[in-house]
Order: C-alpha cells, then sequence, then structure tokens
C-alpha cells in the first residue's frame, strides 16, 4: 500500500510530466487546424522554418545547417551542408537548383537507407514549406539564381514504361556500353575500379553505390531512379545521361534493369514501409516561382512531356 | 540444469563481447544506429535528456505510427527541457519452495509504481562549449537531482569535462535498475557520485575517466577518491566496451576497498540486436575478502516497426567463495512504441533464488507505461 507522501510525490511527478510536455507542445510544433479553418491558417513562412529547423533538423545539419553536428561523423552519408545550396535529388538539370517540390519530397518522405526521415506524417503542407522557405535563406543560391523553366528536366507526371523481360536485357545492355560498371561494379555491386577513387565536390570520398542493396536513397518508385540517371546527382561523380540516353524507352530500360538488381526483401520492406508521395504544390500554384517572361521551354526529353508553356504557366511541382 | 542454461548463456554472453558492444542509456538501440551514446544524450556516457538528434531520432524511427504534431522541446535555442516517466504494475506471484522438509512461501501481490519520473533542463550558457544540465528526480518519492553538472564541451583535442553530480561512466545503462548487473554493480541510477569525469568521442570510440568521492553521492568520509573509467570501439553493427573501477572507503579500522569490472559488447544481425556483460566485483577487507560476478545477456528482435520481442537471461553469484548460492532469472517480453515518446512494455520474470528466500523465488509480470521526451 503506497504511503500518503509516495501518493503525493507521484501526483506532483504528474503533474509536472503533464506541464512539461503542455509546455513542449506549447513550445512545439502545432497540428495545423481541421479543414474548415484552413482559410484562416497562417501563410508558410521562413521564420516558421526555422523554429522547425531549429527543432527537428539541427540534430544532424547542425544549427547553421552547415553539416557540423556532434553526430554528423558517425552517420553514413554525412548530413549535407545545406548552405551550399547543392542537392542531389532534384528533377531539374545539372548544376541547376532544384524545385521546391523536390526539396518537399526530400523533406516529406526522407531519403531511404539514410538517417534523414520523413516528416510528412508529423507535419503539415504548410510546415513542410516553410521548411522550404527556410532552406532556401541557407544558401545564397536561390536568391541569386531564379529557377527558370527550362531547368525541369523530369516532370512530376512523366509517363512510366512498363517493365518486361526484355527491357531488363536492354538495360543490361545500357548498363555495359555507357560503362556504368566502371564505378558501380559489373555486377552492380559498387566495387567498380574508380570507386576507389570517386570524390565528391567538396572533397569528400565518394559512396559508390551498390545496386544489390536496393534501397534508393532518391525514392524508392521507378520514377525516383529514373529522376537520378537523368539529373544526375550533382555534388557526386554520378552525371546527369540526359544525352547519353536520348531514348525514353532506353532510360526506363536501365531503371529496370538496375532495380532488377536489388529486388531484395530489404528493399521490399523499405518499399512497404513509405507512405505514397503526394505534392503538396499541387493545391498552391501560388508558392510556385514566377515563370520568366518570354521563355520557351526546352530541355524535357520524356516520351509524353508535359508542357511548361502552356496556359496557366509552370508544369505541377515546379 | 540450471548451470546449464548459465553456461550456454555465458558462451552467448562471450560470443557477443568477443564479436562486438557496450553502451549507455538504451543501448540496444544505439548499437542498432551503431552510434556512441554521446549522439542520443546530453550526458556523453548515456542516460538522461536526449540531444536534438536522439528527439529527432525517437519520434521518427522508434514509433509504429505518427500522429500530426513534432516535439520542440526547446524555449530559444538556450533552453532545453525533456521528460521521462514509467507507470509499473507489478504483479509478484506466489512462490511456495522447500528444504529439509522445511517449507518456506511468499503470497501473492500486485501494485501500481512509478519507477522512473523525471524532468530535464539544460541551458547552452556558451553554444557548443558551456552546458548546465539538471536531471531532477520528481517520483516516485521528493524531488532530487539525479545529476547536476557543468559540461564543457568543447576542450582541446576533442576532450568534455563533466564536473558536478553524474552517474559514474561504467557498463551498460540500461533502464532497468533491478538487473544484476545494474543493482550489484552499484553503477545504477540510484547511485551518483560527486566527481568530475573527462572523455572524448571519436569516429569509432569513446572513453571516458571519472575521479569522485566513492560515497554515493554524499560527502567524502576519506582521503581516498573513486576511480571509474570506460573505453570501447563501436562500429555499425558491433561493439565491445571494458569498465573499470576502484573505490577505497575505509574509514579508520575499517579498510574495505572494492574492485570492479566488465566487459560489455553487442551485435546487430538485421532485426536482432543482442547485448551482453560480465562484471566481476571484489571486495577487499581485512582479512575477508569475497568475489561476486553477474552476467547479463538480452536479444530484441523487432518484429515490425515499433514492436519488439525481448528476451533475457542473468545471473548472479553473490560469492564465489560459497557454493549453491547463485540467483538468475528469465524474462521474456514485449516493448511496442505505438505513437512517437510513448512505449508499452509487457514482461514476464522467472526468478530464481536459494529456497531459504521464497521472495526471490517469486515470478513477477511487468506492464509498463512509458511516456518520455
Amino acid at each position: 500500500m503506497a504511503s500518503f507522501s509516495q501518493l503525493r510525490a507521484a501526483c506532483t511527478a504528474s503533474a509536472l510530466l503533464a506541464i512539461a510536455l503542455g509546455a513542449c507542445g506549447g513550445a512545439g510544433v502545432q497540428p495545423s487546424p481541421a479543414p474548415a479553418e484552413s482559410a484562416a491558417e497562417p501563410p508558410a513562412t521562413p521564420a516558421e522554418g526555422r523554429q522547425l529547423f531549429s527543432a527537428l533538423c539541427s540534430g544532424c545539419h547542425g544549427p547553421r545547417g552547415d553539416g557540423k553536428s556532434p553526430v554528423a561523423e558517425h552517420l553514413f552519408p554525412r548530413p549535407r551542408d545545406l548552405t551550399r545550396g547543392e542537392y542531389r535529388f532534384r528533377s531539374t538539370t545539372s548544376g541547376a537548383l532544384p524545385l521546391r517540390a523536390d526539396l518537399l519530397r526530400s523533406l516529406a518522405l526522407g531519403l531511404p537507407g539514410s538517417a534523414m526521415p520523413g516528416w510528412q506524417e508529423q507535419l503539415t503542407d504548410r510546415q513542410l514549406l516553410s521548411l522550404v522557405l527556410f532552406l532556401e535563406t541557407l544558401s545564397p543560391r536561390f536568391a541569386a539564381e531564379p529557377r527558370q523553366v527550362d531547368d525541369l528536366l523530369v516532370p512530376a507526371d512523366v509517363t512510366e514504361v512498363a517493365e518486361t523481360p526484355a527491357s531488363i536485357e536492354r538495360g543490361r545492355q545500357l548498363y555495359t556500353q555507357l560503362k556504368c560498371g566502371e564505378c558501380h561494379g559489373a555486377d552492380g555491386r559498387g566495387d567498380g575500379l574508380a570507386a576507389t577513387t570517386a570524390k565528391n565536390s567538396d572533397g569528400t570520398p565518394s559512396h559508390v553505390f551498390d545496386f544489390t542493396y536496393g534501397v534508393y536513397k532518391g525514392g524508392m518508385r521507378p520514377l525516383d531512379v529514373y529522376r537520378t540517371f537523368v539529373t544526375g546527382l550533382d555534388g557526386s561523380p554520378m552525371p546527369s545521361y540526359d544525352q547519353s540516353i536520348p531514348l525514353v524507352a532506353d532510360r526506363w530500360a536501365l531503371v529496370h534493369y538496375v532495380r532488377s538488381l536489388g529486388r531484395s526483401k530489404g528493399a521490399a520492406f523499405y518499399a512497404t514501409e513509405r507512405p505514397r508521395w503526394r505534392d503538396p504544390l499541387q493545391d498552391q500554384p501560388e508558392l510556385r516561382p514566377a515563370a520568366p517572361a518570354e521563355r520557351p521551354a526546352t530541355g524535357t526529353s520524356t516520351a509524353e512531356p508535359s508542357d511548361p508553356a502552356a496556359p496557366g504557366g509552370l508544369p505541377e511541382g515546379f | 540444469m540450471a548451470r546449464a542454461l548459465a553456461a550456454l548463456a555465458l558462451c552467448v554472453c562471450a560470443a557477443v563481447t568477443l564479436w562486438s558492444t557496450g553502451a549507455q542509456a538504451e543501448p540496444r538501440f544505439a548499437l542498432r544506429e551503431g552510434l556512441p551514446c554521446s549522439d542520443c544524450h546530453v550526458n556523453r556516457t548515456g542516460g538522461g535528456m536526449r540531444t536534438a538528434f536522439g528527439v529527432a531520432w525517437a519520434q521518427t524511427h522508434l514509433p509504429t505510427w505518427r500522429s500530426v504534431g513534432a516535439a520542440d522541446p526547446q524555449l530559444g535555442s538556450t533552453v532545453h527541457f525533456g521528460a521521462n516517466l514509467r507507470l509499473d504494475h507489478r504483479t509478484i506471484l506466489p512462490a511456495h519452495t522447500a528444504i529439509q522438509g522445511k517449507q518456506y512461501s511468499t503470497p501473492a501481490s500486485n501494485s501500481f509504481d512509478i519507477s522512473e519520473g523525471n524532468l530535464y533542463l539544460r541551458a547552452d550558457v556558451v553554444p557548443d562549449a558551456l552546458s548546465v544540465y539538471v536531471d531532477e528526480v520528481v517520483a516516485p518519492e521528493g524531488a532530487s537531482a539525479r545529476e547536476a553538472f557543468l559540461l564543457y564541451g568543447a576542450l582541446p583535442g576533442g576532450l568534455y569535462l563533466k564536473a558536478g553530480r553524474f552517474m559514474l561512466p561504467y557498463g551498460l545503462r540500461i533502464w532497468d535498475d533491478t538487473a544484476f548487473m545494474r543493482q550489484q554493480t552499484g553503477f545504477n541510477y540510484a547511485n551518483q557520485d560527486l566527481g568530475i569525469e573527462v572523455g572524448a568521442t571519436g569516429k569509432h570510440w569513446s572513453a571516458a575517466l571519472s575521479l569522485s568521492n566513492g560515497s554515493l553521492g554524499g560527502a567524502d568520509g576519506n582521503l581516498a577518491k573513486q576511480l571509474t573509467a570506460t573505453v570501447g570501439v563501436f562500429d555499425s553493427w558491433w561493439r565491445l566496451y571494458a569498465s573499470a573501477a576502484w573505490n577505497d572507503t575505509s574509514v579508520r579500522d575499517f579498510p574495505f576497498q572494492t574492485v570492479t569490472a566488465g566487459l560489455h559488447g553487442g551485435m546487430r544481425l538485421a532485426r536482432l540486436t543482442l547485448l551482453g556483460s560480465i562484471d566481476w566485483i571484489r571486495g577487499i577487507g581485512n582479512p575477508e575478502i569475497y568475489d561476486q560476478y553477474s552476467l547479463f545477456t538480452e536479444g530484441d528482435f523487432e518484429l515490425w516497426r515499433g514492436l519488439h520481442l525481448r528476451g533475457r537471461f542473468e545471473a548472479f553469484d553473490p560469492s564465489r567463495q560459497i557454493a549453491n548460492n547463485e540467483r538468475d532469472r528469465f524474462v521474456v517480453g514485449l516493448g511496442w512504441f505505438p505513437l512517437q515518446f510513448s512505449e508499452i512494455r509487457l514482461e514476464y520474470r522467472k526468478n530464481r533464488d536459494i529456497p531459504q528466500r521464497p521472495a526471490g523465488n517469486a515470478d513477477e509480470l511487468l506492464v509498463q507505461l512509458h511516456g518520455f521526451l
């Protein structure tokens, strides 16, 4: 039987914990109001993004976003230096800034196989956008280099080509012809001759991807792998194959082949865990950058490209 | 049979430690992620308040489901806070033993209890360089400081300095203080000490050395001090640590020293995480000397995201000089993190002790609700 002092202590503890958790909630990230109230919801702002970044992202990326944190050296891959304005997972041309939709995708879904978690379940669309807006303040590139229509290389609505045994075989041939094995190894295990000397743009050793792992940081869908081939990974030795593989069917064939190398239980585990991607910008066109006037759209070389120059301005997700 | 099981467990533990870890706090998480304790905890040797990374990891990697709302446990960029509360419901089953015709028994009982209730506060007085940290126990008894120290985090050579009241750097810092390795070595959440600690964490190693009163947090009654140290290496799927402590608590005509040493390790095999620890305790009096051993092995299998099946075997020999007095315990249970920052734990504990101690032979059923931030 508990003594009175024990009961009192228990009540005190419960109250203090409730206060602490309440204070946490008060100081923390609040769920968005119900849809009926969303009309009054404040817009996404960099200031809100800064607060979110401090609470949720600074543990890995450092308080200044430069990738310098106590845990950085223990994580693989290391957290990105966001002040460089250099992003790997984009749908834009090599060297161009990512779209906001690209940043949103990484924030919402995370980067599978890395320490970067997805926040789609816990943060509202507005909060994710606030984070994106804050990320854009970390690098002067975003202010100096307005994003252009013809930066877009892989529209979100690109049509996927179905996988067949023939397409996998064609992909295998391309893998050999394009000398992918020099880095990724003949069997796709990331053990090619160039793998040992490959370096990133910041001088750090580059970890050449092992396709047999089957978990893709850029996303688990075939479209995500397709995007990586077409755009390349800025900051790493992985180039864009936009020009090297002009035929859309060949691009998909290569996607089918490399995915066939990584069909492991682990890949299935990750694939089933990830929620489906939903682009928050679809309903908020006002958050897309303004289209430059009189600029023709080029550079989309997909089978059924969307029309960036169509009435209404930019394609979805820009 | 018990000896055979103990030998088997010893082999498993030895294999585990030879292959691999030792860690603190919830060591199996550190092991699972291949990270040092300091990545997730403000206290560099584990336990207590979580870092920004630890909070982010706990709310994204642990739970089965995640509800809308992410924790932001800070006021501005200087003051950070956290909390921990464990509510237990423990049922002690009746036990009946007999030896040489004499019967011993203990009745059944059950009780609610708060096994842990703490509030944490950290103030970054000088960012990246000096923090003030307080870990305040607020339940089940009156408020008291479990830890309160200054942390100088940016000394030359990557060293840190901790000064104040803190848990000494020894062994696996698991949550359960009733585990023999925690209870019998004295390195547990109930025992802190006053002193200083220096340490460092590298890419694949960490080390800490403390000099303290050796009086369980009280004023020292003699000139001698307690030395405690831990050092180890870790990688993405294994780790191996060694810890040792020496303490002289001699008072006038009662000389007494304690030497404690242990190996702690672990490894991760896909969704299975194994932990092990072997500890040796020597008490040196005049003329009496005794040796004690404790063994700890634990396996954690993640059945599904957030749902863990756990098994544990531990043993304790209170004196190598006396035969047939060993105690051991088997534990099987489930741990489930349904939502972020919440855990439900269900455990069945089978205890074995000498027949003359029926309470030590009573099995237990534990249901625990755990909320943390």
